[in-house]
């Protein structure tokens, strides 16, 4: 609130002593007329409003006992002031300057009690307006513009004469209609807001039974105040002012009604905190229930050990229940209902345990319906009406997650009907909250069994791309190019060259399924091929020595294909044999012809025994000549599809070849692989590899 | 996509009938038939392969894992409906020389003795 505020407020309150003592007493020459002087006083009561509205305003702590505390300070305050000038008046009584004494007293206790009635009137509508809604608000603009019309009224009526305060012939003058009207609609409606105003009391049920009283005290001391006001409050000194009653219906109104809002609002909460006295312990348990329940839930939430959640939940059952005993019954790992665990105990003996367990079966019945059983009185239920224990009330609540349930927690006591309805709500949440933490410690758990399955594979990924060469040896006879590309973590290619003076061996596979597995068939199969290709034999043989060393290794149903090359620089001849794979694209420069080699036969590891041999064919030989291609593939190349699911096949692959046969492997490789991709639009679902070979 | 396998029990053969592609997720599926056919002591497999579009490596082998096990009890595979597609991938592998392979239903109703 700035400066700019405060000087009107100032002059105004100013001007209200002065002109009092104008009006009434002719100390001051009169400077102002009705009903230019009526508009001051209007301005006096709604500037000390607005005044007392900011200052309270900025009271920021919202605590019930401090702003009780401040109003009982300003009360006393301004009652002092009131026995003060009592005082004083009294012992001037017999002076000359009695009549201006008088008068100044009476302006005096008039300011006290206007200060005292808006500050109550200010932190009332603090407490009223606590937790606000739009009903209160509207409730509160309303009274506003009652206390408006109110000061409205103070241009209405004859203007005062105080000639009765000293004994003068107080006016016998009829209210106008207009007055009077003002007084039967006014009242009856601020009468009305007022008690509605007044219902609004719910910041004392947030108060202990120790705030609760000291309110009562302090609100009974402001009523106390009120009293005092009301007592020594010079009626007198206002037109038809003599009881407050005429207050209310003449020229002053407004003023009444500061007045009595404070004092019904003041005598509705003091009745509500004596009525709530006896049963606020009660809310305090509760509510101290409540935040053990929280302080728990946060606790439970915390642990990443389903085992360590389980002991937490059964001890907190127990403190926040009045259980005796309880315990927990556990799914083993086999999730079968016969072998219900009982994990954790406290306070029961094993046997009553399986004496209750022997006579009916309430974990099942709990776990299949997922909802709590509360038998309050076990005499009366018709399984345990004999049973040989001392437990009474009984409370079995399900702890499930949203996959699978966890088991069942017990809570027994030795009384019957022990387990009140709203404890049995807040252990139901907390079973609840306790079922989530297990399932998010097991979602913990899975994820990090995840990112080590991931690290695996990643070493596995690295692994296998040693594998595979990086660099093939080329002469200016012979030229190499190959790409590969894995789609899913590991991929199941493989291809391999070796050179041996003018002899070269070239593998090119395909291991069936991917995964950690594939790199171990494709590690094995590197190993035969680097071991196999140190000897010298024919291409069949190595075909069948592979499918014998492959088939001792391979799992059931694991196959692999293989296109096995020989190329010798020397004799300028290629040996080829096919075991399963796709076929070889061969370009014949001299006769500017492609062909396709599918000399071969079945795939290793399919056929594990000898009969193999039958199922395998006789090599292909080619004599190569300089501008020669040999172009070896995987099935990804050949396989891959596109948007409409159609395969991009061995014809748009030899077109490709045909087109750049006279380049070298490099552009071919690279040509197809990128045709590859824009086919599939970037989406290839295989692995694939091509290996170009161009003889110089 | 998912795989659909429609099963047919003719008491001495079961007729499975794969729909779309046979890959590495499908061939689970495909596993488990055979395999509840077989607890069935039931060793002789029709595969309808009229709606199969695309068989892949981990598919093939399904067929390749159980082959040893059906012969030794007398059954075996007959596949039936191939697309031209299908047959050639049999075909690269070898197996067409190792399975029976017949052209129409009724061929390989009447091999397994209906």
């Amino acid at each position: 609130m700035g400066i700019s505020t405060w000087i009107p407020i100032l002059i105004i309150n100013f001007y209200y002593w002065v002109s009092y003592l104008k009006v009434n007493y002719g100390i001051f020459p009169p400077f102002l007329s009705e009903p230019l002087r009526e508009g001051f006083y209007a301005a006096f009561f709604i500037s000390n409003y607005v005044l007392i509205d900011q200052i309270v305003r900025r009271i920021e702590k919202w605590d019930v006992i401090d702003l009780l505390w401040k109003l009982v300070v300003i009360g006393v305050s301004g009652v002092s002031v009131l026995f003060l000038f009592q005082i004083i008046e009294d012992y001037m009584a017999t002076d000359a300057l009695y009549a201006q004494v008088k008068a100044l007293s009476v302006s005096v206790k008039l300011y006290a009690l206007l200060i005292f009635c808006l500050s109550t009137l200010f932190i009332y509508r603090k407490l009223i307006l606590y937790q606000k809604n739009k009903r209160k608000v509207i409730s509160w603009h309303i009274m506003q513009a009652v206390f408006l019309l109110g000061i409205v009224r103070l241009f209405l009526g004859p203007e005062p004469q105080l000639a009765h305060l000293f004994g003068g012939n107080s006016q016998a003058e009829e209210l106008t209609l207009l007055e009077t009207t003002f007084t039967r609609i006014l009242i009856p409606i601020f009468l009305a807001v007022s008690l509605l105003l007044s219902a609004n009391v719910n910041w004392s049920a947030y108060l202990n039974f120790n705030q609760k009283l000291r309110s009562l005290f302090l609100i009974g001391i402001i009523v106390l105040l009120y009293a005092g006001f009301f007592r020594i409050f010079p009626y007198e000194a206002l037109p038809h002012g003599d009881n407050f009653l005429n207050l209310l219906t003449h020229r002053y109104m407004v003023l009444g009604l500061f007045f009595l809002f404070p004092v019904i609002y003041t005598l509705f909460s003091g009745l509500v905190l004596i009525f709530n006295l006896p049963t606020s312990s009660v809310f305090e348990q509760r509510s101290s229930e409540l935040a053990t329940i929280q302080r728990i839930n946060q606790s439970i939430q915390s642990h990443l050990d389903p085992e360590e959640i389980l002991r937490t939940l059964l001890d907190a059952s127990l403190l926040t229940s009045n259980a005796t005993g309880g315990w927990i019954e556990l799914y083993g790992e086999s999730h079968k209902l016969q072998d219900l665990l009982v994990t954790y105990s406290k306070n029961v003996e094993k046997t009553e345990i399986e004496e209750l367990r022997r006579r009916d079966n309430i974990t099942r019945a709990v776990l299949e319906s997922g909802k709590y059983v509360h038998i309050r009185n076990i005499r009366n239920h018709k399984h345990f009406r004999f049973a040989r224990t001392r437990i009474r009330s009984l409370l079995a609540l399900p702890i499930l997650t949203s996959r699978s349930p966890v088991g069942v927690i017990y809570l027994v006591n030795e009384l019957a009907g022990s387990f009140e309805d709203a404890t049995v709500l807040s252990l139901v949440g907390l079973t609840e909250q306790s079922g989530i933490s297990i399932e998010n410690a097991e979602i913990v758990a899975q994820s990090i069994d995840l990112e080590v399955y991931r690290e695996q594979l990643r070493m596995a990924k690295t692994f296998q791309k040693q594998i595979l060469p990086q660099a093939l040896p080329g002469t200016d006879q012979i030229e190499f190019f190959v790409m590969s590309q894995e789609v899913d973590e590991i991929g199941g290619d493989f291809y391999d060259v070796t050179q041996n003076g003018n002899k070269y061996k070239v593998a090119i596979g395909d291991v069936s399924g991917k995964g950690t597995t594939a790199a171990f068939y494709m590690a094995e199969t590197k190993g035969i091929f680097q071991a196999l290709t140190q000897l010298d034999m024919g291409v069949r043989d190595f075909i069948l020595i592979t499918n014998k060393a492959l088939s001792k290794c391979l799992r059931k149903g694991t196959f692999m294909t293989l296109t096995y090359v020989q190329i010798d620089l020397e004799l300028r001849e290629i040996e080829l044999l096919r075991a399963g794979h796709c076929e070889t694209l061969y370009y014949d420069s001299n006769a500017d012809e492609l062909k396709t080699l599918a000399a071969g036969g079945m795939g290793l590891g399919i056929v594990r025994d000898d009969r193999f041999g039958n199922f395998i064919g006789e090599p292909e030989r080619i004599k190569f000549a300089a501008g020669d291609l040999l172009i070896l593939f995987t099935d990804g190349i050949i396989e891959a599809r596109d948007g409409k699911m159609e395969e991009f096949g061995l014809e748009r692959l030899q077109e490709i070849v045909r087109r750049l046969r006279k380049t070298d492997s490099r552009l071919i490789v690279e040509t197809l692989v990128q045709q590859v991709k824009a086919f599939t639009g970037n989406k290839i679902e295989d692995d694939y590899s091509v290996l170009v070979i161009k003889f110089l | 996509m998912t795989m659909q396998i429609a099963e047919h029990n003719s008491g001495n053969f079961i007729t499975l009938t794969p729909t779309g592609d046979l890959d590495a997720n499908s061939s689970m599926l495909m596993d488990e038939k055979i395999q509840n056919g077989i607890d069935l002591g039931i060793y002789n497999f029709h595969i309808d392969c009229t709606a199969l579009r695309y068989i892949s490596s981990a598919g093939l082998g399904v067929f390749i894992s159980f082959m040893e096990g059906l012969t030794a009890h007398n059954g075996r595979f007959v596949f039936s409906e191939m697309t031209e597609n299908v047959y050639k991938v049999f075909q690269l592998l070898g197996l067409e020389q190792l399975m029976t392979i017949v052209a129409t239903r009724d061929e390989a109703a009447k091999l397994l003795g209906a």
